[in-house]
């Protein structure tokens, strides 16, 4: 197979994609200058391109941390996206070449969780730029490419062949490359959604699984009970995996008085905000002050039906307290959902969980079970425990988190 | 009698504003041939050294560092109180290399790099994620200066430093002597 070089184009000109390393899933993966131990400013964005569940890299090819080295620096944006995505599929193949190749292939486009190519800013001045290393390909005789988001084709022609893409799967195809990836988007199928008999086989699958999705929060409980870290799971989706961000609004009483002044405006409460942490949990809570919680979900990504189970207990409590906050609600992009939680009161720390059921917003639907909806007062953890073998090959995808509330004193 | 502002005509007014912006200027000359003059080096400065982020170390302490060993433990002190957070040290009975540090809020982990064994990740995890994200570490070794170092900004609860492995960073957080601060 033919070896491919990397070009990222940029408004200081084009920068070469020079390595890719799989590196020790406990650091954040970075891109660095040249092989040097200068990480780049855009390493946080890699980062969150990279891991689960945000970063489509891990997603498809499945680890979570690597290291790219490039020759130039790339000081902001997410244009990069499109040539870091292709660098890893032909990481992935063997074929990434750096120096020398075959094919050169020159391109600058944002990639979206669904493997979308967006378009981007400043084109015309990035292909201006690369000029200079077109024409030195050329000489070279490398079979060059100029791979760009279809919305940002330019309207001259060019003496380079330039493609529009849409998808990932129009890049692989131009390259001629079959990439074996973790998880197999409908695309690779030749459709962006998926396909409908698959719709219908997996909603079947939906309508029997779904109840045992609360299994999942409900038996990570169980078998970490003694652990002070939960990690938030996500179950292996053969579809676009939702995007989505928590938060939590802590109202609470200024100092001197009480939630109940709060409550009927004789005092003014004080708001702290902060979000989920890498684990799926959020920092404990102390329930001195605690006047009101409010978990606010936000889709960064398409449509989603969301479903949000919450359970609530104490360490040792062999029944758990259930309620559904949402049944199958729809959030579109950008839209948020908010779950209200009045702070119990009680002398022993409790956990609260949530469990968040997430689907892609397609013609079928799923529906929550009986055993879910409507949901009993309590629930046993061995009753749990029992449905939650059955939801590892679902295709949902299932967020927990946890947030830990601690009595004073 | 006094003389005021107002009862300046335009002409004297206009006089007074240049007399001013002259012995501004002549302030402003004078102030900074004074700071270049030597001077020993105070609490102030020390403290500054320790607290403040964007202090480096100056010439001034440079030089009483090397004039007084005694200023090593007033810093080390100074850090013991102000720091956010102190390492314990590591076990006596650990030789050699460190890589690790855990205390009960955080913890530096140390993970060569697989694209290059010559350079090192510091890792340092949050166990607050409410808590303000250090913005200096402090490296202290027996017999050498305490280092600082700037850190990076916190991503989900985590501070990455990619470094050689040679660094003095890299060294003195492997070095089971030495005294390690967040602040």
């Amino acid at each position: 197979m033919m070896s491919v070089r990397v070009f990222i184009l940029t408004t200081e000109g084009p920068v070469e994609v020079q390595r890719i390393t799989a590196e020790d899933p406990g650091v954040q993966s970075v891109i660095c200058l040249d092989g040097k131990a200068v990480s780049l400013p855009v390493s946080p964005a890699y980062e969150a391109f990279v891991r689960s569940p945000t970063g489509v890299i891990e997603a498809n090819f499945g680890h979570s941390a690597y290291r790219l080295d490039v020759s130039e620096r790339i000081s902001e944006g997410l244009s990069w996206q499109l040539g870091v995505f292709l660098a890893h599929a032909l990481y992935r193949l063997d074929r990434l070449a750096c120096g020398t190749g075959e094919i050169a292939v020159l391109t600058t486009g944002e990639v979206d969780r669904d493997l979308n190519v967006l378009a981007v800013e400043d084109v015309p001045e990035k292909l201006l730029k690369a000029e200079a290393l077109i024409s030195e390909l050329a000489r070279s005789g490398t079979d060059t490419r100029i791979l760009l988001p279809r919305e940002n084709m330019p309207t001259q022609s060019s003496a380079v062949s330039i493609v529009p893409l849409s998808t990932i799967a129009e890049a692989f195809a131009v390259l001629e490359m079959v990439v074996p990836m973790a998880s197999p988007p409908a695309y690779m199928e030749g459709s962006r959604s998926r396909p409908r008999g698959r719709n219908k086989s997996i909603s079947a699958l939906i309508l029997g699984l779904v109840a045992v999705f609360a299994v999942i929060f409900w038996s990570i409980r169980v078998g970490n009970e003694n652990g002070s870290i939960e990690t938030a799971k996500r179950i292996a989706a053969p579809l676009p995996v939702p995007d989505l961000a928590t938060t939590v609004f802590e109202t609470r009483a200024p100092k001197g008085k009480t939630c109940a002044a709060v409550h009927f405006n004789a005092a003014k409460p004080k708001i702290f905000e902060t979000t989920i942490s890498k684990g799926g949990q959020f920092a404990d809570s102390k329930l001195k002050n605690l006047c009101g919680l409010d978990y606010r979900v936000t889709n960064r990504g398409p449509p989603v039906i969301l479903s949000v189970l919450g359970v609530r207990g104490a360490r040792g409590d062999e029944t758990l307290r259930p309620k559904l906050f949402f049944r199958r609600h729809r959030l579109g992009a950008g839209e948020q959902a908010s779950l209200s939680v009045q702070p119990p009161r009680t002398t022993v720390p409790v956990r609260l969980r949530f469990l968040l059921i997430a689907e892609p917003d397609l013609e079928s639907a799923s529906q929550l079970p009986e055993s879910v909806d409507p949901l009993p007062d309590t629930l046993s953890r061995a009753r749990l425990r029992e449905l939650m073998t059955d939801i590892s090959d679902a295709g949902l995808t299932v967020f927990t988190l946890s947030h830990i509330l601690v009595p004073e004193g | 009698m006094t003389t005021g502002w107002h009862d300046f005509n335009p002409r004297q007014r206009h006089k007074a504003e240049d007399v001013f912006h002259a012995l501004s200027m002549v302030d402003a000359i004078v102030e900074g041939i004074e700071e270049e003059r030597p001077r020993r080096a105070g609490f102030t400065d020390l403290y500054a050294f320790a607290t403040n982020p964007d202090r480096e170390m100056s010439p001034t302490l440079s030089l009483a560092f090397a004039q007084d060993p005694s200023l090593e433990g007033d810093l080390l002190r100074i850090l013991e109180r102000t720091a956010r957070y102190q390492f314990p040290k590591v076990a006596a009975a650990s030789s050699g290399s460190v890589a690790r540090r855990d205390g009960d809020q955080y913890r530096i982990l140390l993970r060569p790099s697989r694209a290059d064994p010559m350079q090192v990740y510091v890792v340092i995890e949050l166990g607050d994620i409410m808590a303000a994200p250090p913005r200096t570490l402090y490296v202290c070794r027996p017999g050498c200066r305490c280092e600082k170092h700037r850190l990076p900004v916190a991503h989900d609860g985590t501070i990455q430093i990619l470094a050689d492995s040679g660094s003095s960073l890299v060294e003195g957080l492997q070095d089971n002597r030495a005294e390690v601060f967040l602040r």
